[in-house]
C-alpha cells in the first residue's frame, strides 16, 4: 500500500521525514488530526455525558453538553432492573462458552493444516477460508428449524454453537498465519530426539502458540459480545436475551425510552470489550486481516 | 551401530533426490556425505532418520529393517542446522526434555547433563534459554541434546554452516574430540568440501543423487574415480585441460607430457592440481608461458590465475615467498607424474601413486 | 489382499514424508462443526426456498413460486437497490478516509498511537450501542440539530431519520464512524512496513512524485479499488443490524436492505419459504461475487 507515498504535495511519509515539513504544515496536520480524533470521541463523550443525566435536562432541547449535575443514579436504577444484569450475564456465558470451543476447535485444525504434510492441506485450508465468505445471516432461518426440533432454541448451548459457526473460520486462519510463523524444526527436532507425538504437540508446539491462542481468543470473544442477529433470533424469551438484545428491544420501544439508563447501560456493555481491547491492542491490530461482523 | 542403506531411492513427485544408493555406515565411524546443492544428501539423512519415507529401498540398522519405523522408534539423535532448540525451555531442560519419560532417575539425568554440558563447555549456561546464547553456544546444546540420550547413531545435518568463520574451525575441532572419546556413528552432511576432508574416517561425494565416491578424504583427493570428484574435492579445484593422444605423447595445449603406465582408455581431459604446479619470473624458452592475471595472498601460500594460450585460465598454488606482478609473464613447470587423466565419460583413467602409495581404500587408523 | 491394500494407503498417505495419520484427528472437529452447522443449514435452505413452510403443519412444495414472489416484490427491488448504495458507500468512504488518516498518523507525530487506537476503538463497539448511540444524535431533539439550529446553518431541526431522503445517509454515516478505524489501521500497518530504503531509492532515481504517482499508483490503485468495492457490496449483502437498530428499514422501506428485508419475511410475517428464497438469493450473489473475485485476484486480501 505505497499509494500515500508518492501523492504530490506529500512529504513525509516515513517517520523521519517528518523533519521535512514546514511549521505551517506541522500545524496544518495536527490540526487535521485533531478534527478526526474529535469527531470520533465526540459520540463517546455524548454517551457518556447523556448517561449522567437526570429528570428532564435528558431529553430537553436543545440539549447541555455538559450535565449540569451528573448522578450515577441512571446506572444505579438501571442494574435494578434486574433485566440487564440477567442480560449481561447471558452475554457472557455465550462469549465465553463460544470462546472456549471455537479456541478448542480452531486450534488443533489449524495446527494440522500449516503442517502441510497432508495432502490436501491447502484443500481444507481453502475450505475454512471460504466459510468466512458465506453470508451467515441467510441460515439463520435453517439453523433456527433445526434447533427447535432439538430444542435449542433459547438455549446458551444453541447460541455458541452458532457462534462457533460464524467464528471457526475466522479463528483458523489467525491461527494458521501463527502456526506458520513458527520454525518447523521444532517438531522434527522433537521426533528425532526420540519424544512421541502426543507430547510434541502438547509440550512443544502449544506453549509456544500461547500469543496466537490469547490473540484468537480474545477476537472470538468480542465477535461474540458484539453479535446481534442470531442472538436476537435465537434467544426468544427476554430473561435469556443477550445485551445487544436487550438493549435493541428496550430501545425499539421508542414510547417509553429511558434514555439515560439506555446510554448507562450501553456504557456498561461497552466496557468490558473496551477493556479487553485496552489491555490487548497490539496484538488485535496486528491480528486485523479480515471478517468484521456488522 | 551400523547403518546399511540398499538401494535407496527418493522422489518428489518427479523429481528424483535419491536414486538407488547403497552404503555401509560401518560402526563407530565418522561419515560424511558431501556433495553441492541438491546432491541428495540431506535427503538420505532425512530417510536415516525417519524424517522422509524412501520411495523406495531399505535402511537397516545393525541388520535390523527400520524403513518404516517412526523417527521416535529408532534411537536416533541430530543436529540441525538452525540448532532448532525449543525456545521455551532452558538449556537444561532442552537437552532433559527427551529424558523425562525414559524411565531414568532424576539424579541419573542430572548428572549425565552435567557431564555433558562439561564436556561441551556450556555448564554456565544451563540455566539460560536460547534467546540468550550465542550461536555458537546454541549449537553446543542443541549437541549436548543429542548427546545425552547415548544415542546408537549421531546424524548432523550442515551443523557449522550457519556458525561464523572462526567458530566454524573451532566446532570442527571439538566435533573430532568428541567423536573419538564417544565413538559413537556419526553421519554428517555438508556441502563443504573442507570440512568432510577434516572431520572424516570416510567420505561419501555424491551428485545428482547417486554416489560418485566412497572413500578415505585422501584417496578421494589423491585418487578420485571420476572427473566430478577430482574437480569438488580440494580448493582451489584441480585444473582441467583438453588433451589429445599421439602415440605415447599426451599434448595439452601448449604442454606435452609422456604417456604414464598403467594408463588404460584414451584421455581427453588432463587434470592437474594447483599446487603441483610451479612458476619462474619470465620466459625461460623451454616451458609454457602464462599471464598473470589475478594474484591472492593468501597467507601460507599465494594463488595465482594465470592466462595461457589455447588452453585459457590456469591457477597455480606457489610458496608464499614468490610474488608475481598482474601481467607478468611467467613460465609453467608442471610435475609429469602429477598428472590426472580422464576419458571421455568423465571416469579416471589414471591417478598419479603417492610416493608411499597407501592403498586408497584402506580406512585411516587409530583416530 | 488386505495388505496390499493398507500398503497402497500408506503409500499415498506417506508419500511426500512421514506423516502421523493423527494429524487428520486434528482437523475433524473443525470439519464436523461446519459439516453440521454450514452445509447442512445451507442445503436445508435451498430446500426451504421450494416449498411453502408451516409452522407445525406439513411443508408443501411449491416450486418457484417463493422466488417469484419476493422478485416480484418491489419491497426486494429497494432492499437490492439500497445494498447496492451502502455497500458502495459503506466501503469506499471508510476505505479513502482511512488512507488519508493513516497517512497523517505517518509522519512521526507524538502520540500517533494513542490516536491510532482511539480512531479504532468504534470498530469495537457493539453495532447495537453504535446504532442506538447515532439515533439520540441523530435525534430530532438531538444534539446535532441542536448545533445546526443554534448556530443558524439550518432554520428549523431536521427530521433526519424520519426523512426517505436522509435516514439512509445517516445510517451509512454511522457505518463509516465504526469502519474507518479498521481501513485505517490495515493501511497504516502497510505504510508502515515499506523500509526507508524504498524512499531514498525513488528519491535517487529522480522520479519526480507526479511521474510515480501517475505510472505506478494509479494502475495499482485503480485494481485496488475494484477489489474494496466488491468486497463491500459482498459484505452489505451480509449486513443486518445497523439498519434494523437504526430504522428498522423505514421510514417506508427508504432504508430496507436484503438483511432486514430477510428478517422481516421469516421473522416477522413468518414467511418461511420466502425467506428462505431471499436468503438464498443472498448467498448465491455472495458466490458470484466471490468467485469473480477470486477468478481475478486469486487472494483473499484487502491489501
Amino acid at each position: 500500500m505505497s499509494i500515500r507515498a508518492y501523492l504530490p504535495g506529500r512529504d513525509s511519509t516515513a517517520g523521519e521525514e517528518s523533519a521535512d515539513l514546514t511549521r505551517t504544515e506541522r500545524g496544518l496536520l495536527y490540526a487535521a488530526l485533531g478534527l478526526v480524533t474529535l469527531l470520533v470521541v465526540f459520540p463517546f463523550y455524548w454517551m457518556v455525558s447523556t448517561s449522567l443525566k437526570t429528570g428532564r435536562e435528558v431529553t430537553q432541547f436543545p440539549p447541555t453538553l455538559i450535565p449540569d449535575s451528573p448522578s450515577l443514579i441512571p446506572y444505579v436504577d438501571a442494574l435494578a432492573n434486574g433485566m440487564w444484569v440477567s442480560w449481561f450475564v447471558n452475554t457472557i456465558i455465550v462469549s465465553a462458552g463460544a470462546t472456549v470451543l471455537v479456541v478448542t476447535v480452531a486450534t488443533p485444525a489449524a495446527y494440522a493444516l500449516s503442517r502441510r504434510e497432508i495432502p490436501g492441506a491447502r484443500l481444507f485450508l481453502m475450505l475454512f477460508l471460504s466459510t468466512l465468505m458465506v453470508p451467515t445471516q441467510a441460515l439463520v432461518l435453517p439453523l433456527f428449524v433445526m434447533f427447535a426440533d432439538f430444542g435449542l432454541v433459547n438455549t446458551h448451548l444453541g447460541l455458541i454453537l452458532c457462534y462457533a459457526m460464524l467464528f471457526t473460520g475466522f479463528a483458523i486462519f489467525l491461527l494458521y498465519g501463527f502456526f506458520n510463523s513458527l520454525p518447523n524444526n521444532l517438531e522434527e527436532a522433537a521426533r528425532v530426539g526420540g519424544i512421541p507425538e502426543w507430547k510434541v504437540f502438547l509440550r512443544v508446539i502449544l506453549p509456544l502458540t500461547k500469543p496466537g491462542i490469547a490473540t484468537a481468543a480474545i477476537f472470538v470473544f468480542v465477535f461474540s459480545w458484539n453479535e446481534f442477529l442470531f442472538a436476537l433470533v435465537f434467544m426468544q424469551d427476554t430473561p435469556m436475551y443477550t445485551i445487544s438484545v436487550g438493549l435493541a428491544t428496550f430501545f425499539g420501544n421508542r414510547g417509553s425510552v429511558v434514555l439515560n439508563q439506555l446510554m448507562a447501560v450501553s456504557i456498561l456493555a461497552v466496557i468490558p470489550v473496551l477493556l479487553l481491547f485496552a489491555v490487548s491492542q497490539e496484538r488485535f491490530i496486528k491480528g486485523i486481516s479480515g471478517g468484521f461482523e456488522d | 551401530m551400523e547403518v546399511e542403506l540398499k538401494d535407496l531411492t527418493k522422489k518428489f513427485d518427479d523429481l528424483v533426490a535419491v536414486n538407488g544408493v547403497s552404503l555401509t555406515v560401518k560402526d563407530g565411524e565418522f561419515l560424511t556425505l558431501v556433495g553441492p546443492s541438491g546432491c541428495g544428501k540431506s535427503t538420505i539423512l532425512r530417510c536415516i532418520t525417519g524424517l522422509e519415507v524412501p520411495t523406495s529401498g531399505q535402511i537397516l540398522f545393525d541388520g535390523e529393517d527400520v524403513t518404516d519405523q517412526q523417527p521416535q522408534e529408532r534411537g536416533i539423535a541430530m543436529v540441525f542446522q538452525n540448532y532448532a532448540l525449543y525456545p521455551h525451555m532452558t538449556a537444561r531442560r532442552n537437552m532433559s526434555f527427551a529424558l523425562e519419560d525414559s524411565g531414568h532417575s532424576k539424579a541419573e539425568i542430572e548428572s549425565r547433563i552435567s557431564e555433558t554440558a562439561e564436556m561441551l563447555g556450556i555448564g554456565d549456561h544451563l540455566d539460560q534459554t536460547p534467546e540468550e546464547l550465542s550461536g555458537g553456544q546454541k549449537q553446543r546444546v542443541a549437541l549436548g541434546r543429542s548427546l545425552v540420550r547415548n544415542p546408537d547413531i549421531i546424524l548432523m545435518d550442515e551443523p557449522l554452516s550457519n556458525l561464523d568463520a572462526k567458530l566454524r574451525i573451532e566446532l570442527r575441532a571439538e566435533l573430532q574430540k568428541i567423536h573419538q572419546e564417544l565413538e559413537t556413528t556419526t553421519v554428517y552432511v555438508t556441502h563443504d568440501q573442507e570440512e568432510a576432508m577434516t572431520m572424516s574416517d570416510r567420505i561419501v561425494v555424491l551428485n545428482d543423487g547417486e554416489i560418485q565416491q566412497v572413500s578415505s578424504p585422501e584417496a578421494a583427493y589423491n585418487r578420485p574415480k571420476n572427473r566430478f570428484v577430482a574437480d569438488f574435492i580440494g580448493s582451489p579445484g584441480m585444473n582441467f585441460l583438453p588433451c589429445r593422444l599421439e602415440g605415447e605423447t599426451i599434448t595439452a595445449g601448449p604442454f606435452s607430457f609422456g604417456l604414464p603406465d598403467g594408463a588404460e582408455g584414451t584421455p581427453t581431459e588432463l587434470g592437474i592440481r594447483p599446487e603441483d604446479i610451479s612458476l619462474s619470473a619470465g620466459d625461460d624458452g623451454d616451458s609454457p608461458v602464462g599471464e598473470v592475471n589475478v594474484f591472492e595472498h593468501i597467507g601460507p601460500y599465494n594463488i595465482v590465475y594465470l592466462e595461457v594460450a589455447d588452453v585459457g585460465e590456469i591457477v597455480a598454488q606457489i610458496p608464499a615467498s614468490r610474488y608475481f606482478d598482474i601481467g607478468e609473464s611467467v613460465s609453467i613447470s608442471v610435475r609429469n607424474d602429477r598428472i590426472h587423466l580422464f576419458d571421455q565419460a568423465g571416469r579416471t583413467i589414471y591417478n598419479p601413486p603417492l610416493p608411499s602409495d597407501a592403498d586408497a581404500e584402506r580406512p585411516t587408523t587409530s583416530r | 489382499m488386505i495388505a496390499t491394500i493398507r500398503d497402497r494407503v500408506l503409500d499415498v498417505l506417506t508419500d511426500s514424508g512421514r506423516i502421523s495419520l493423527k494429524l487428520y484427528l486434528y482437523v475433524v472437529p473443525a470439519l464436523l462443526l461446519y459439516a453440521v452447522f454450514m452445509l447442512y443449514p445451507l442445503v436445508e435452505l435451498f430446500l426451504l426456498s421450494f416449498q411453502e413452510f408451516s409452522l407445525g403443519g406439513a411443508n408443501e412444495w411449491v416450486g418457484l413460486a417463493n422466488y417469484q414472489n419476493v422478485l416480484s416484490d418491489p419491497v426486494f427491488w429497494q432492499a437490492a437497490q439500497n445494498t447496492l448504495v451502502y455497500g458502495v458507500v459503506g466501503i469506499t468512504v471508510p476505505v479513502v478516509l482511512g488512507l488519508v488518516i493513516a497517512a497523517m498518523l505517518n509522519v512521526d507525530v507524538p502520540g500517533s498511537t494513542t490516536i491510532r487506537s482511539i480512531i479504532f476503538t468504534p470498530q469495537i463497539v457493539p453495532i447495537v450501542v453504535a446504532g442506538i448511540l447515532f439515533v439520540w444524535i441523530f435525534n430530532n431533539n438531538g444534539i446535532l440539530n441542536s448545533v445546526l439550529v443554534g448556530t443558524g446553518v439550518v432554520d428549523s431541526r431536521i427530521r433526519w431519520l424520519s426523512s426517505p431522503v436522509l435516514a439512509l445517509p445517516v445510517v451509512l454515516l454511522m457505518v463509516i464512524w465504526k469502519r474507518t478505524g479498521y481501513y485505517m489501521v490495515i493501511v497504516l500497518a502497510g505504510l508502515q512496513s515499506i523500509p526507508d530504503e524504498v524512499y531514498d531509492a525513488a528519491k535517487v532515481q529522480g522520479k519526480s512524485r507526479w511521474q510515480t504517482f501517475r505510472h505506478v499508483t494509479v494502475p495499482m490503485a485503480r485494481s485496488a479499488l475494484v477489489i474494496v468495492v466488491v468486497l463491500g457490496i459482498i459484505n452489505a449483502v451480509k449486513s443486518f443490524a445497523s439498519v434494523f437498530v437504526m430504522t428498522e428499514g423505514g421510514p417506508g422501506h427508504a432504508t430496507e436492505i436484503l438483511g432486514t428485508y430477510f428478517y422481516k419475511q421469516t421473522f416477522a410475517f413468518f414467511n418461511y419459504g420466502e425467506g428462505a428464497a431471499i436468503g438464498f438469493i443472498q448467498f448465491s450473489i455472495v458466490l458470484v461475487l466471490t468467485t469473480a473475485f477470486f477468478y481475478v485476484e486469486g487472494e483473499f486480501d484487502v491489501n
